[in-house]
């Protein structure tokens, strides 16, 4: 399989993402409000859309975020989608682990509000 | 506390919300007031980023006031919108305003499902995260300015305990 190449880094409007290649890992992270969320996230989908066409093997992605604002929640909800799109076509070995603080019941919320709307593998995580 | 009027932009929203944190972070404000703050914030800025309407006027350029209030942090917003556009944002705001905590939930999870990302970038979740970040009802007037302008301002109350 060709490696795919994922790395943008965190800024203070706009979160770190990242696919580590040899954990099969795609983490995003840090806070997002970008100015443009639809240009901001555009490589994000160019990214699963070359999963889709290649064989996959098991990829976990993990969200691990302090903030994100109403745009970028629609943003996440569409990559959550795609996923379980790639998920029912491939039948790949995808897995979502959403991290929250334990200090912060509305990141637990959102991860919960997810995971009510989307068929994929799903898990909670508090740290 | 701090007070803003001009154009704004995404410089702008950045700057506001780190001075915000730290006065805040200063005065010992809880945390969780902190962090409605920040998402109100944002929400609210960024609507006017998105939203604003410059006219010659000085005076008529958007701003932002943040205060204190009792137990309440304020964040006032004010805009000019195209006259004919205030009757959708009145319905808006109302129907928010008129839904409980799972009301809430139940009506953003739809809304989001149903969200297009607009040309300008926004998800029309604005108003629904408001009131659901705060848990009060979001305070609002028209001033018509002219016939095809109105200003519109906003009210966010959050409980700073």
């Amino acid at each position: 399989m060709e490696t795919l190449l994922l790395n943008i880094s965190g800024t203070e409007d706009t979160p770190d993402i990242k696919y580590n290649v040899e954990l099969s890992e795609f983490i995003i992270s840090g806070r997002s409000l970008p100015e443009d969320v639809t240009s901001f996230y555009k490589p994000v989908f160019q990214w699963l859309d070359e999963l889709t066409d290649g064989s996959i093997g098991k990829i976990v992605f993990k969200f691990k975020l302090e903030y994100f604002n109403t745009a970028s929640s629609k943003i996440i909800l569409d990559i959550l989608m795609k996923l379980e799109e790639i998920i029912s076509e491939n039948k790949s070995d995808i897995k979502v682990e959403w991290h929250y603080s334990e200090a912060d019941d509305d990141m637990m919320e959102a991860g919960e509000e997810y995971k009510e709307l989307i068929e994929v593998p799903f898990e909670l995580i508090q740290y | 506390m701090l007070i803003y009027q001009g154009v704004f932009d995404q410089q702008i929203v950045k700057s506001v919300i780190a001075m915000t944190e730290r006065k805040l972070e200063t005065d010992n404000v809880a945390e969780s007031a902190r962090k409605k703050m920040f998402n109100v914030l944002v929400e609210s800025l960024q609507n006017i980023c998105k939203h604003q309407l410059i006219l010659n006027d000085i005076s008529e350029s958007p701003f932002m006031i943040i205060g204190k209030d009792g137990d309440f942090l304020n964040i006032v917003t004010g805009n000019l919108i195209p006259s004919g556009k205030r009757a959708d944002i009145k319905n808006k705001i109302d129907s928010v305003n008129a839904m409980n905590k799972e009301e809430l939930k139940e009506y953003y999870k739809q809304a989001r499902l149903n969200s297009v990302i607009s040309a300008v970038g926004g998800a029309g979740l604005g108003f629904i995260d408001m009131a659901r970040k705060t848990g009060n009802k979001l305070e609002y007037r028209f001033y018509p300015v002219t016939q095809d302008y109105t200003y519109f301002i906003l009210n966010n109350k959050i409980n700073a305990n």
